[in-house]
C-alpha cells in the first residue's frame, strides 16, 4: 500500500515537474515576443530636410533668330549667371556673283568696258580691289576703276564663249588673285566667281554700258551657322549672346540659346539621430517617376549619418527647369517646390 | 482483513489510475496550449517586424485619367521579406485591382528591407487634375516564416497629379 502512494505521488509530482517547465516555456517565450512587440525591429522614420533646390544650366543648342549682314565670322559671347560660360562661334556665307551669257563683240563693243569685284584676302578684313576691263584690237581704253586693273585683249567680233574664255585665261594668270574661284558657267557663257573666305565684299559691277551684267549676286556676310564650343555650366537662368566678329562691321544680326538643358541642385541633410542608408532614400522630380537617390559624380559613401549634409547633382538634362522635389524614405516624405 | 485489504487495493489501483489519466490529460492540454501560444507568439513576432510605408511624392501622385490608373511607390521599412504578390490596394475605401507586375526599383530582386517597389492601381472616377485628394490604403503580407505570415497595412491621403 505504501508503494503504491509513493507511486501515484511520484506520477503526480513528475506531471506537476512538467506542466511547470511547459508553462515556464509559455511564460519566457510570451516575455520575448512582449518585448519585441514593444520595441519592433522595424525602421524608423528618418528625419531629413532639403535645402538649396536650383537649377544647374547648360546651353543646349543654339538658332539664328536673325542672319543680319555685314558679319565677319567670329565669337558667339554668352553673358549671364553660370559658373561656368558657354563658349561659341559662329560662320558667315561667301560672297558670290555671276554674270549673263558673255555676247559676242559687235565692232569692239567691249572695248573699254569692263567689271570690278573685291577679293577677301582673308576673313579678317583685309581686301584686295580688282577690275578687269577690255582692250579690242589693242586700244588699251582702260576705264580706270578703283583697285588692280587685269587688261583682257580680245579682237572685234570675237564670240562671246571666246570672250569669256579669254577673261578667265587672263585672271587666272593674276599670282595675287587667289581667294576668289573664277569658273564658267556651263552650258552658257557665263562667269561664276565664288569667293574662299567667307564675310561680306562689295558687290561685283560691270562698267556702265558694259554689253553683260551681273545677274547673280549672293551676299556674303549673313550668318548662316553656329556651334557651341563649350556648353557652360551652373548657369540659373538662360543667357544672352552678343555676336564679336573678329573683324568690326555687321548689322541686324541675332543669335539665342534655342534650349538649355537642366540639372537639379538640392542639399539633404540628416536632421535625426540615426545613420540612412543612402539607397533607401528616393527622389521624385515633378511628379515623374520616382527613383533612388543619385548624384554625380556616384556617392562614395553609404550612409548619411546624423547632422551631415550632401549636396546632390542630378544631372538630368531635363528641357524644364525643376518645380518640385520630393525626397522620401521609410515613410518620411518632405518636398520643396522652386 | 483480506476482504479490507483487497478493497484498499482496489482502491489504490483506481486511484492510479485515475491519477495516471488525469495526468496524461493535463499534459496533453499543457502542451497543446502552449503550440497554440507559441504560435500566436510567432505571429505577433512577425506582425512587430512587418511595416510598410508610402514613398514618392505623396502631392504628386502619378495618375493617368483615361486609363483611371494611379502609380504608387511603398517601402518596405520592416525587417521581414514582404511578398509583392500578396498585396491588397483601396482607394478611399474601394478596392482597387492591380495593374501589370509589381516593379522593383534600384534592381533589387526581392521586397526586402528599405526597398521600394512601384505598384499600378486602377479605381473608376479619377480626375487626376493635380486637386483630387484621395486616401489611399494598402496592405502587405510577408512571405511565410515558421508557418506564419506577417502584415501590415498603412493609409495616406494623397494628391494625384
Amino acid at each position: 500500500m505504501g508503494s503504491s502512494v509513493g507511486i501515484g505521488a511520484l506520477i503526480m509530482g513528475v506531471t506537476l515537474l512538467s506542466v511547470f517547465a511547459i508553462a515556464t516555456t509559455v511564460i519566457n517565450n510570451q516575455a520575448e515576443v512582449a518585448l519585441e512587440v514593444t520595441n519592433p525591429d522595424v525602421i524608423d522614420k528618418p528625419i531629413l530636410s532639403l535645402s538649396n533646390v536650383g537649377n544647374s544650366g547648360s546651353v543646349g543648342s543654339l538658332s539664328i533668330a536673325s542672319p543680319g549682314f555685314g558679319y565677319y565670322p567670329g565669337n558667339l559671347v554668352f553673358a549671364g549667371d553660370c559658373n561656368q560660360l558657354p563658349s561659341g562661334e559662329y560662320t558667315v556665307s561667301a560672297e558670290q556673283w555671276q554674270t549673263n551669257n558673255f555676247p559676242d563683240d559687235v565692232a569692239g563693243s567691249y572695248d573699254g568696258h569692263g567689271f570690278s569685284f573685291v577679293e577677301l584676302d582673308d576673313e579678317l578684313g583685309t581686301v584686295s580691289e580688282w577690275y578687269v576691263w577690255y582692250s579690242v584690237d589693242g586700244a588699251l581704253n582702260d576705264p580706270g576703276l578703283a583697285g588692280t586693273g587685269i587688261m583682257v585683249e580680245i579682237t572685234a567680233n570675237d564670240l562671246g564663249g571666246a570672250i569669256r574664255d579669254s577673261t578667265l585665261t587672263t585672271i587666272a594668270l593674276q599670282a595675287t588673285l587667289t581667294e576668289i574661284d573664277f569658273q564658267s558657267g556651263a552650258p552658257a557663257d557665263t562667269l561664276v566667281a565664288d569667293n574662299l573666305n567667307t564675310g561680306p565684299a562689295t558687290d561685283a559691277a560691270t562698267t556702265l554700258g558694259a554689253p553683260f551684267n551681273i545677274i547673280i549676286q549672293n551676299q556674303g556676310g549673313t550668318i548662316i551657322g553656329t556651334s557651341l564650343v563649350t556648353q557652360g555650366s551652373g548657369c540659373t537662368s538662360t543667357p544672352t549672346i552678343t555676336i564679336t566678329p573678329n573683324f568690326p562691321g555687321g548689322a541686324t544680326g541675332s543669335v539665342v540659346v534655342n534650349n538649355m538643358v537642366w540639372d537639379f541642385t538640392f542639399d539633404i541633410t540628416n536632421d535625426g539621430d540615426t545613420s540612412i542608408k543612402l539607397t533607401e532614400i528616393f527622389v521624385t522630380i515633378d511628379g515623374g517617376s520616382t527613383v533612388v537617390l543619385s548624384s554625380t559624380p556616384v556617392f562614395t559613401v553609404e550612409y548619411l549619418f546624423p547632422g551631415e549634409k550632401i549636396s546632390i547633382l542630378d544631372d538630368a538634362n531635363s528641357a524644364t527647369e525643376i518645380g518640385r522635389i520630393a525626397i522620401s524614405s521609410h515613410g518620411m516624405n518632405i518636398a520643396v517646390e522652386t | 482483513m483480506a476482504d479490507g485489504g483487497a478493497s484498499n487495493m482496489i482502491l489504490l489501483i483506481t486511484a492510479l489510475l485515475i491519477c495516471g489519466a488525469a495526468s496524461g490529460i493535463l499534459l496533453q492540454s499543457w502542451t497543446d496550449t502552449a503550440a497554440s501560444v507559441g504560435i500566436n507568439q510567432e505571429q505577433l513576432a512577425l506582425d512587430s517586424k512587418t511595416k510598410v510605408t508610402f514613398s514618392g511624392d505623396l502631392a504628386k501622385i502619378t495618375c493617368d485619367a483615361g486609363l483611371n490608373q494611379i502609380t504608387i511607390y511603398l517601402q518596405n521599412s520592416g525587417s521581414s521579406i514582404l511578398d509583392e504578390t500578396e498585396f491588397g490596394g483601396f482607394i478611399d475605401g474601394q478596392s482597387s485591382s492591380i495593374v501589370g507586375i509589381p516593379t522593383f526599383l534600384n534592381g533589387a530582386t526581392e521586397w526586402s528591407s528599405g526597398v521600394v517597389v512601384q505598384f499600378t492601381l486602377q479605381s473608376s472616377g479619377l480626375a487626376c487634375d493635380g486637386t483630387e485628394e484621395k486616401r489611399v490604403t494598402v496592405v502587405v503580407a510577408t512571405v511565410p516564416s515558421g508557418g506564419v505570415v506577417g502584415s501590415d497595412s498603412v493609409t495616406e491621403v494623397v494628391k494625384l497629379g
